[in-house]
């Protein structure tokens, strides 16, 4: 079985201080890391590594992001490719390097993704890939459990649901699946003193210029209306007759 | 000349800090209250393989040599200094004579284990009479057949109560003493679970700080151990012993850079948000004076640690640049710790911040691993010994 896991590198955000006021986010610290969801998503990889499964990295950026993909060896994954782009892509062009890099690695059965990074949050990518791929896709995924050809998946919506897939699918995996676990630091020695990092270049895989064009293009970053504080109720008693008293809830 | 670690010193500094922070900070202070060592915490440190930095990949290590030994003290030295002294006398002093004088078969019996963690490691050099006078030791080693009966007491062994495997300097000529007639020796303290025949550790010490890293006597009556046992030459284990203390002083520097950088880290954050008389006290030029000396200690102890580290790896002298690192790390770390409770008043008193831990935690560094007073002695002896001075006895 083959599964590949896109990742994501973000700016660490505890390097980071934002200014309200001046409505500027300062970098600090400019340090990266691979993205919560996109660890969760290799985590998730990782498990079925004992079912005799390749795991596969793939991320699309500048030269930093050989950190991420060796740490995403050290996570579990076999081989790590790097699709080279120092341009600013939008979801859009990432979906379609992607689908490329996919088909080019070809008979692949999982794709994962993570759900939202914790940067844009735009949660665009999966499903993109997805229709680029002409694969089903699974969003905002707990959970995964593969049985021969088809995949189970829990989902949060409102609540939780079970949904089954055949495979190959794209299942987008949410940050809060992430346990913790920490990278073996043996692998990431090896990462960097044995392993390689494939390098592949945007212009590869034949795309056209129109899908390697942006849809979306960054105009200013502007900052949400700032919000009242809310009021701290004491304890659940407070809150329901708050909650009754601002008709949220019926007073039956 | 090249300041920069390389890239998988870097990766492993950054994966030592997340484990730091996401591991061994949330259960510090309730390890500090309870008195209780975080071995879980450390068995999971050795289950990723963090406990074996710097020894090579064939005995279950990371090759990362001495500088990775010091990425790892430095990280946790941020957090925590009682699980740093844990680590440090297992990942460093306990596990360092094994890999220094053990035969090949030893260090492949020992070294795996001690690296992942499955085993953890205490070094046993001081005894109630034999302290910064380490070579009037009197715990005694008897020949018999192809074992040695060691007899009599150690004291102040960090990790004493938990470890299983302790490296141990004895008498086995006490016409020689320590030079000449002493012994080092790696031994099993525990087996299948219980205390090995003859070994009893002591009640953990109270102490000012440290309170979970357990320190504890140890007593050796009629206690066997293999002649194979033996690190280095019989007769010449405190060559084995000094050498190991040298590594430790290293590591032990880096340990306390890493407490004064959070000192300063944490004075820094604090300074900028506590406003006083309508500014933060950052806009003081008191405080921006004690950040400032601050700064260019921890940048100067910076520059001292990893050069020595690159003096180790590199198979140069470092003797007195690793006195220098234990001296002036220490006393550093004390002053910035001294200089964080004071920006932080009355916060930095309270046993509800890291802060006081730090400073209870941190004047040991002074006296552990030989006194800041020995050091200076050290050092001496290397600089005269330089223009060809004898000054010791």
């Amino acid at each position: 079985m083959r599964i590949i896991v896109c990742i994501k590198q973000i700016l660490d955000p505890r390097g980071l201080t934002v200014n309200r006021k001046a409505e500027k986010v300062f970098v600090n610290r400019e340090e990266y890391l691979i993205d919560p969801a996109s660890k969760a998503a290799l985590e998730a990889a990782e498990s079925f590594k004992g079912a005799n499964a390749e795991v596969i990295a793939i991320s699309i950026g500048p030269a930093r992001v050989d950190e991420a993909l060796r740490e995403a060896m050290a996570r579990g994954a076999d081989r790590s490719i790097l699709i080279r782009s120092d341009e600013p892509l939008d979801a859009f062009v990432v979906a379609n390097l992607l689908a490329a890099a996919i088909d080019k690695i070809g008979d692949v059965d999982l794709v994962l993704c993570g759900d939202r990074s914790l940067d844009t949050a735009c949660g665009e990518v999966a499903p993109r890939l997805a229709e680029a791929l002409n694969l089903p896709s699974i969003l905002n995924a707990a959970k995964i459990e593969i049985k021969e050809d088809s995949l189970t998946a829990t989902v949060r919506q409102s609540g939780f649901l079970n949904v089954e897939s055949k495979l190959p699918a794209v299942v987008a995996i949410m940050a809060e699946a992430f346990t913790g676990k920490h990278a073996s630091a043996w692998r990431l020695i090896d990462a960097y003193k044995k392993w390689s990092v494939e390098t592949w270049s945007t212009s590869d895989f034949g795309l056209s210029a129109e899908d390697l064009h942006p849809l979306a293009t960054k105009k200013e970053v502007a900052f949400p209306p700032e919000r009242q504080f809310g009021t701290q109720v004491k304890n659940a008693k407070e809150l329901m007759m708050m909650l009754k008293r601002e008709r949220i809830m019926s007073n039956e | 000349m090249d300041f920069e670690l390389s890239r998988e010193h870097e990766a492993f500094r950054k994966l030592m800090r997340e484990f730091a922070e996401e591991e061994v900070c949330p259960v510090a202070r309730k390890a500090d209250r309870t008195g209780e060592p975080a071995l879980d915490v450390i068995r999971k440190a050795g289950e990723i393989g963090l406990l074996g930095a710097a020894y090579p990949r064939e005995y279950g290590g990371l090759g990362l040599g001495e500088t990775g030994l010091c990425v790892l003290m430095e990280e946790l030295g941020k957090i925590d200094t009682s699980f740093t002294t844990m680590i440090g006398a297992h990942s460093g002093i306990g596990t360092a004579p094994i890999y220094l004088g053990g035969s090949q078969a030893i260090k492949e019996k020992y070294l795996p284990d001690l690296c992942s963690g499955k085993k953890i490691a205490a070094f046993a050099l001081t005894e109630p009479q034999a302290g910064s006078d380490a070579a009037s030791i009197k715990l005694r080693a008897t020949r018999e057949g192809d074992s040695y009966i060691l007899d009599g007491s150690k004291m102040w062994i960090t990790n004493g109560p938990i470890a299983n495997v302790m490296s141990i300097l004895a008498i086995t000529d006490p016409a020689l003493g320590a030079r000449g007639g002493a012994t080092a020796f790696v031994i099993d303290t525990r087996q299948n679970g219980s205390l090995a025949d003859g070994f009893t550790p002591g009640k953990p010490e109270h102490k000012m700080g440290l309170h979970s890293s357990p320190t504890s006597t140890l007593n050796f009556d009629n206690f066997r151990v293999p002649r194979e046992n033996i690190l280095g030459q019989e007769g010449l284990g405190f060559v084995v012993m000094m050498q190991t203390l040298d590594l430790g002083r290293v590591s032990l520097g880096a340990a306390t850079l890493g407490g004064a950088q959070a000192a300063l880290q944490q004075s820094m954050e604090y300074a900028a948000l506590r406003e006083q008389f309508g500014r933060p006290l950052a806009h003081n030029q008191s405080i921006q004076f004690m950040i400032a000396d601050m700064a260019a200690e921890v940048e100067a102890l910076r520059s001292l640690v990893y050069r020595t580290a690159w003096l180790v790896d590199s198979g140069k002298p470092f003797t007195k640049e690793a006195g220098i690192c234990k001296l002036l790390g220490s006393e550093i770390a004390s002053r910035c710790i001294d200089r964080a409770v004071q920006i932080h008043g009355a916060l930095g008193y309270s046993r509800d911040f890291h802060i006081e831990r730090g400073y209870r935690d941190g004047r040991i560094t002074e006296i552990f691993e030989g006194t800041n007073e020995i050091q200076r002695i050290l050092i001496a002896e290397q600089m005269f010994r330089e223009v060809g001075v004898k000054i010791r006895p």
